[in-house]
């Protein structure tokens, strides 16, 4: 659910702190509440504390990287949308971000952060759209197991 | 380095919609991100397992691009590419110049 007392909570995923803090400070600036995580397994962690709207995730990471988070998050946290950042493109990393419903991967070095913002805005747009969905699900079906996380 | 420290500062900040004091943490926490990836680098033999210095040189690569220290970057993109095919050619040397690089950054930073 859409954390109503900002525009938003971001997950920042990336093993390098100047990259986490660069981004922390672009979306702080525009009024989201930001989290930060140095791997997959302290995103994961970061997940069980915090309602997360969107993750944005960095490929290349030690401990468990941003591949298997994806496919950790889908299962655990379907409704959480996905934006991935990475240095380094291979045709395999993007069939996983294809097949686990990623909304973009952003390629470093980034020009300037006016793709992040926007697809930020585009990512919290399907977020809502799935959380209206569910909404319209309940109020057809009843208040079936809808876990809208 | 062709402008002034303050210069660059401000023409980064303004790229990124950021002040020029959050580019100077961020340059910080850059300088300091590369000095540990640049020891792995240093280290490297061939034969080892590359994975800890390809994505040493691969962080340096991106992180020093984001705040435009093109120069570090390219350095290091030449490590990246040789260790992802096993090319150990002139890495020494290699990486030599990227510390130079990373060095010259440094001192402009403290400038």
């Amino acid at each position: 659910m859409i954390n109503h007392s900002t525009k938003g909570n971001i997950l920042i995923v990336d093993d390098e702190t100047s990259i986490r803090t660069l981004l922390k400070e672009h979306f702080e600036k525009q009024g989201y509440s930001i989290f930060t995580a140095a791997n997959g397994l302290k995103a994961l962690e970061q997940l069980e504390e915090q309602k997360i709207d969107v993750i944005i995730s960095d490929i290349i990471m030690p401990e468990l990287d941003g591949v298997e988070l994806v496919k950790r998050v889908r299962v655990e946290y379907p409704i959480t949308r996905i934006i991935m950042m990475t240095g380094f493109v291979s045709i395999e990393n993007l069939l996983v971000c294809v097949q686990n419903q990623v909304d973009t991967v952003i390629f470093k070095p980034f020009k300037n952060l006016d793709e992040f913002t926007s697809s930020v805005e585009k990512s919290l747009e399907n977020l809502r759209h799935w959380q209206h969905k569910l909404n319209e699900y309940e109020s057809f079906f009843g208040n079936g197991p809808v876990n809208n996380d | 380095m062709s402008e002034a420290k303050n210069e660059w500062l401000q023409r980064v900040a303004d790229i990124h919609g950021l002040d020029p004091e959050d580019i100077e943490e961020i340059a910080e926490l850059c300088i300091d991100d590369t000095q540990e990836n640049l020891d792995v680098l240093k280290t490297v033999e061939r034969g080892q397992d590359l994975s800890d210095a390809i994505r040493a040189a691969h962080s340096i690569k991106g992180s020093s691009a984001n705040i435009h220290q093109n120069e570090v970057s390219d350095a290091a993109k030449i490590i990246e590419n040789q260790l992802r095919v096993d090319n150990f050619t002139d890495l020494k040397l290699k990486v030599s110049n990227l510390e130079n690089a990373f060095l010259k950054f440094k001192g402009f930073l403290n400038s």
